[in-house]
């Protein structure tokens, strides 16, 4: 009885903690949640969808996520590494020598030029 | 999203297949790894044609199984001497687990399928007490196809969306666990409170 009254406890203290944590995360109002954005979660992806972008991605999911060529990132990211396409953003940025968050933030600019170009082809 | 399950993801993305049984394989012996948000993940690669949801399904349905047996056949073939060793057989709720699972195998073999890291502690005991292999291989696969299923198609259907339930989603298979672990304490105390005369 008294192992159950401490497991009973444990279980109110940690959905209590549950409660708070999603509550910071502001997940009951989060935009992403509707309807619309859930029809969207199928659909091609667009310029405003690069923020998806993180940094344990492969290239090469990045490149299938936002249907890109194989080798735009490569070309426009000048991507020297044997490894290209099947390495991550985070293994990008530690070769290149620089955060991240830089890398991050590099790949999501090459994808949108490339995203924006598509959908506002120069006539 | 935490460090490891980062780790996890991109690893799954370079090697696939074989990192997913690798981790699960892991996850189902003993090793504490965020399979749950893992395979959620997998699902949501499905939905974008990265991977196949049903070779995804049976790798971690194979995985899981396989874990579970090696941990079964490890202690039913060295377990009496690692549990003397660490006088393990000494604790009160040890001889009363144990007890559980030798009037009831399936049951709760079958129920540890979704209490998380309680599983392999089940399959380490059921391997320990002797449980017959038929008596454990047929509940723990039919509950090893039932969870991977459930995340992997929850996943799916999430889509890109998929880290955003993520959080919640573990949250809920922690619910779902500690329900289990609280249900096999109850038959447990039940037990006890029929034997000493008070039900």
């Amino acid at each position: 009885m008294i192992l159950l009254s401490i497991a009973l406890v444990v279980l109110v203290v940690f959905f209590a903690i549950a409660i708070v944590h999603l509550k910071r995360l502001e997940f009951i109002d989060q935009q992403r949640v509707e309807v619309s954005d859930f029809l969207r979660s199928h659909g091609s992806l667009t310029a405003d969808d690069v923020s998806l972008i993180t940094s344990w991605m492969t290239f090469d999911y990045i490149n299938r996520l936002f249907k890109l060529p194989e080798d735009y990132l490569k070309t426009s990211l000048s991507v020297s590494d044997s490894r290209y396409p099947q390495m991550s953003v985070y293994a990008y940025a530690k070769a290149s020598h620089t955060s991240t968050a830089t890398s991050v933030a590099e790949v999501s600019s090459a994808v949108r030029d490339y995203l924006i170009k598509q959908a506002n082809p120069v006539q | 999203m935490g460090s490891l399950l980062s780790s996890i993801l991109s690893y799954v993305l370079v090697y696939r297949y074989a990192a997913i049984f690798v981790f699960n394989f892991g996850a189902a012996m003993i090793l504490p790894l965020p399979m749950s948000a893992t395979l959620l993940a997998v699902g949501a690669f499905s939905s974008q044609g990265y991977f196949n949801i049903w070779e995804s399904l049976a790798v971690a349905v194979s995985s899981n199984v396989l874990g579970d047996l090696a941990d079964y056949l490890l202690t039913r073939r060295y377990g009496a001497t690692i549990i003397r060793k660490l006088k393990i057989d000494q604790s009160r709720f040890f001889v009363q687990f144990e007890e559980e699972l030798r009037h009831d195998a399936a049951g709760t073999v079958f129920s540890s399928r979704f209490a998380g890291s309680l599983s392999s502690v089940v399959n380490l005991l059921a391997g320990f007490v002797g449980v017959p292999l038929l008596s454990f291989i047929i509940p723990d696969i039919i509950g090893d196809v039932i969870e991977p299923t459930v995340i992997l198609f929850v996943g799916y259907i999430l889509g890109i969306y998929w880290s955003n339930a993520s959080d919640i989603f573990t949250l809920l298979a922690a619910v779902v666990a500690t329900a289990v672990v609280l249900f096999v304490m109850f038959r447990i105390y039940r037990r006890m409170a029929r034997r000493n005369g008070s039900l």
